[in-house]
């Protein structure tokens, strides 16, 4: 920088001193140089060298100040690694992790040391790069054909500017060629403005130009609307040849690639005769009684959809008067007459002799996958879905029934079932997700919740009941 | 590129036969009177049968203490060859003298070994009959963890430390006759498969000696954990003893400022990967909250209702053993300060014996009601006195009259001229 100066006023084509070179062939030799030239007073000179050279940084009294980069980047990696966890997970959205606290120090370790680590190396490569003087465009040793070629092979060099106010051709000369160097020579440059060449200078309003272009295309084609089909990059994965549903298909005479069933046949697995099993329906009530609830179920008849719900209403409504929150149920519905199996159907009684274990165990796990969002893993209704929307008072939220209730415990079996199949009032079915034998483990598991919740030391085995007390 | 103008002229009669002949010939009378005294001491001041109990407990951890710094050096010995190191050649005798150490300590752990063969469960609880009827876990583990076997691998473990320290150990000093070169290249083979070896037996040794004190805790990287104390606690030891000849007049020349920056910085980092596999080890029990993997530490940590002070060891541990080193031998300028680096050596070694108690004397509890908390006293010191003199007497005793620099290795002359960036 401070070439600019005196380089830019005598804008002849006359060479200049730039300054002097000494080259040296034994690495040793210029430690003791370096010495020399310190001792002289000079300031503006440096060491050139292809490898790392032992204690030269002391001789030439430049210690570096690298390490404190490092330290920097090292507290500020630790902090933003402290912040970001404590802040995420303890302030801003707190979520409990396996009971542990919402910010705990030994969980955050990891990433405390990956930033750490992470910043320091940052802050030490960028600054090393900025301490050498990087990126450094113009450096007139180079114009020196001697140091080019020794000190980027095995020459070490001395170069000691011109600009230095100790500097004298014929002094510094003397002084150098005293240090037994291989080599003395003076750089002579021609000097030329210090500023950026017009080409470069051009070259880089272009390329800055040019990398405008794409951001400025995303952003009109975000702001824009258009007719034109997008542009299709893989297209046998855009276009794969395979009807999709409600489209044409000019196979069949009416022109449905959607096929209606077959009359007369029913598909793998639809056949669903055990009404017990697949519908919780017990199969020994009045034929009357069975059609109304094929009616009710309202998977054919969408419109009717709503009709079943407030028919469960009434029953739940007497015994519990706060139902938290009930939304606005109609007031006189009929009362609900399903015939609902008060039995587990025999598939189930079955497995229960076979293996009773399983199917709680089964029943249990979907439970926890399943409903224990909502209704928590006890089935009081304490969800961690629950929970957050209590927190952020969600209005619209309707909390979830205990199901430990007076009405919930009286409730046939059947009806459990067709809860989770069809869902109630604001509970969402799950018959979709969860299959019929699934559906009847968890009515299992809710059995057995309720009846945990209701035990009493009698229950309790004496061998254990002993260590209790 | 450094082609060594200074030629150190060595004194190829340098050996430890040059310190007084009271210094070398006390380690035997003092160590085995130390032993003796401990032994009695709480074998007949403690009360019902506890005192056997105390004394293999304060015994193991001296043990354990002092097989760690001879296990480290023998590391040190086999790594620097394996990667053909230059700088530590000059000093690389010396902690194979110091790996001679597993033959005093192979014998000294004789008496252990024959307690648990004789059915003795003061020590080990796995060798309690009872014990392992009332728990499954321990009857499952018991085609391992029975008496037979256990001696077994003892022998094993022995054959191992003991044929890889003496084998380093002779055919460097048949270099030093013959200067055949050889020889060092024929080391550094056997160190391929030598490290296979000695990492298993450390593994398994650490898991045998000290992690079944607890039988039915387990922890996979407590092999990793007992070598990394290894480590720092041989390089702490080096740097002292090297520190302690020069001061004699021995190895002056040959270690310099540089070859200790390089011991500082290594038993920097080795400080920092100690601390690396404890956390490792506490994090991953503390995060899965398991009960049999917790138990090691609840008595260490304390919960509400074990305020025993065993906290206080812990977080004594944490800070003597990562947090201060780590902060103190940080600087270059400490490391290559002779004073500075002498104390910080000393006070890592201390922290390494703090180690080994903290990992074995929680398991002395004589009274399942209440937890025990840190005891310490007389029995302790004695037994560390004494395992330590014996240990040192034996290495004095095998290595006096051989030289103490490996002359005639042909990376001496690079180990001479080495220089730190
Ligand atoms: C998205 C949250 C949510 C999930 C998941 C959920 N429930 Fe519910 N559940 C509710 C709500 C809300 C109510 C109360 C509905 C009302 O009163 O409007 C309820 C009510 C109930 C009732 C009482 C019905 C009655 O007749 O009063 C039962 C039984 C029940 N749920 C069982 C289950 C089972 C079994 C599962 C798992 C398959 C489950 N729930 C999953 C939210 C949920």
């Amino acid at each position: 920088m401070s070439d600019e100066g005196h380089k830019k006023k005598p804008v002849s084509t006359e060479p200049v001193v730039a300054g002097l070179v000494a080259e040296f062939s034994d690495p040793h030799e210029v430690l003791h140089a370096a010495e020399r030239v310190r001792d002289a007073g000079y300031r503006k000179w440096d060491v050139y060298s292809p490898f790392p050279l032992h204690g030269i940084d002391d001789i030439m009294r430049r210690p570096t100040i690298l390490p404190w980069f490092s330290a920097i980047g090292a507290v500020l990696g630790l902090t933003t690694a402290l912040l970001l966890q404590w802040w995420t997970n303890a302030v801003d959205y707190p979520i409990q992790v396996s009971g542990k606290q919402p910010f705990a120090f030994p969980a955050s370790m990891p990433i405390d040391f990956e930033l750490t680590v992470l910043f320091t190396a940052f802050a030490t490569f960028f600054s090393i790069i900025l301490t050498s003087g990087l990126p450094k465009l113009y450096n007139p040793w180079l114009m020196n054909d001697r140091f080019r070629k020794g000190v980027t092979n095995d020459k070490v060099c001395i170069a000691i500017d011109a600009s230095d106010p100790k500097f004298s051709r014929s002094k510094t000369a003397d002084l150098l060629r005293s240090l037994h160097p291989a080599a003395v020579e003076e750089v002579m440059i021609v000097p030329e403005s210090a500023a950026l060449p017009a080409p470069l200078k051009i070259a880089a309003v272009v390329v800055l130009i040019v990398a405008l272009v794409p951001p400025i295309l995303i952003v009109r084609k975000r702001a824009t609307l258009t007719t034109t089909p997008r542009i299709h990059l893989v297209q046998d994965m855009d276009f794969q040849p395979k009807f999709k549903p409600q489209s044409l298909n000019p196979f069949f005479a009416d022109l449905l690639s959607f096929r209606p069933n077959i009359p007369g046949t029913v598909a793998r697995g639809d056949l669903q005769l055990d009404q017990r099993f697949f519908d919780g329906i017990d199969p020994s009530a009045p034929v009357a009684a069975i059609s109304n609830v094929a009616y009710q179920e309202g998977e054919k008849k969408p419109e009717e959809e709503k009709k079943p719900e407030p028919e469960k209403k009434p029953e739940a409504a007497p015994a519990n008067p706060a139902p938290a929150a009930p939304p606005g149920a109609p007031a006189a519905a009929p009362v609900d007459n399903t015939p609902y199996t008060k039995e587990f159907p025999a598939e189930i009684l079955e497995q229960l002799k076979t293996n009773p274990g399983d199917v709680m165990k089964r029943g249990q796990q979907r439970f926890n996958i399943y409903c224990a969002t909502c209704h928590g893993l006890e089935g009081v209704g304490d969800g961690l879905v629950s929970r957050r929307a209590a927190q952020l008072e969600q209005p619209t939220w309707v909390k979830p029934l205990s199901l430990h209730d007076q009405p919930v415990q009286e409730q046939p079996v059947g009806k459990l079932f067709r809860t989770i199949t069809h869902g109630v009032r604001k509970m969402p079915g799950y018959g979709s997700q969860i299959t019929p034998a699934d559906r009847w483990a968890i009515v299992l598991y809710i059995k057995a919740l309720q009846r945990a919740k209701n035990a009493s030391a009698s229950d309790v085995p004496a061998s254990e009941l002993e260590k209790l007390q | 590129m450094h082609t060594a103008t200074n030629t150190i002229q060595i004194d190829r009669q340098q050996s430890l036969a040059d310190i007084p002949l009271a210094v070398r010939s006390l380690g035997f009378p003092v160590g085995i009177a130390a032993l003796v005294v401990s032994f009695l001491l709480s074998y007949f001041t403690m009360s019902d049968g506890q005192g056997l109990a105390y004394f293999l407990n304060a015994y193991l951890i001296a043990f354990m203490f002092v097989l760690s710094i001879s296990l480290g050096c023998l590391f040190l010995v086999f790594v620097t060859l394996l990667t053909r190191a230059g700088w530590s050649v000059g000093m690389r005798r010396v902690a194979e003298m110091i790996a001679q150490g597993v033959l005093p300590l192979m014998i000294l752990f004789l008496p252990v070994a024959l307690s648990v063969l004789m059915g003795s469960s003061a020590l080990f609880p796995w060798n309690d009959p009872s014990l392992v009827h009332d728990s499954e876990l321990l009857q499952k583990k018991s085609g391992y963890l029975n008496s037979g076997f256990f001696f077994i691998r003892y022998l094993v473990y022995s054959a191992v430390f003991i044929g890889l320290a003496r084998y380093y150990f002779r055919t460097s000093l048949k270099q030093d006759s013959s200067g055949d070169p050889e020889l060092t290249l024929q080391m550094e083979r056997t160190s391929t498969w030598g490290a296979y070896l000695f990492a298993g037996s450390l593994t398994f040794a650490a898991v045998d000696w000290m992690m079944s004190l607890q039988p039915e805790w387990f922890s996979t990287i407590f092999g990793v954990y007992y070598f990394a104390g290894s480590a720092v606690a041989s390089l702490a030891f080096m740097i002292i003893v090297l520190m302690t000849l020069q001061s004699r007049g021995l190895l002056r020349g040959v270690v310099n400022v540089e070859h200790f920056h390089d011991l500082g910085k290594l038993m920097f980092g080795f400080t920092c990967f100690w601390a690396y596999i404890a956390f490792s080890q506490y994090f991953l029990i503390w995060y899965a909250n398991i009960p049999e993997e917790t138990r090691f530490y609840l008595v260490r940590q304390g919960g509400q209702e074990l305020e025993t002070g065993w906290p206080y060891v812990s977080l004594a541990l944490i800070a003597g053993c990562f947090v201060l080193p780590f902060v103190g031998l940080m600087s270059r300028t400490i490391k290559r300060n002779r004073t500075t680096l002498f104390f910080w050596a000393i006070f890592i070694l201390g922290m390494r014996y703090v180690d080994m108690y903290w990992l074995i004397r929680p398991n002395y509890q004589p009274n399942p009601e209440a937890i025990l908390g840190p005891t310490f006293g007389l029995v302790d010191i004695l037994c560390l006195i004494g395992i330590f003199f014996i240990w040192l007497g034996s290495i004095v005793w095998i290595a006096s009259n051989r030289p103490i620099v490996a002359i005639s290795d042909p990376r001496l002359p690079e180990s001479l001229a080495f220089k730190n960036i």
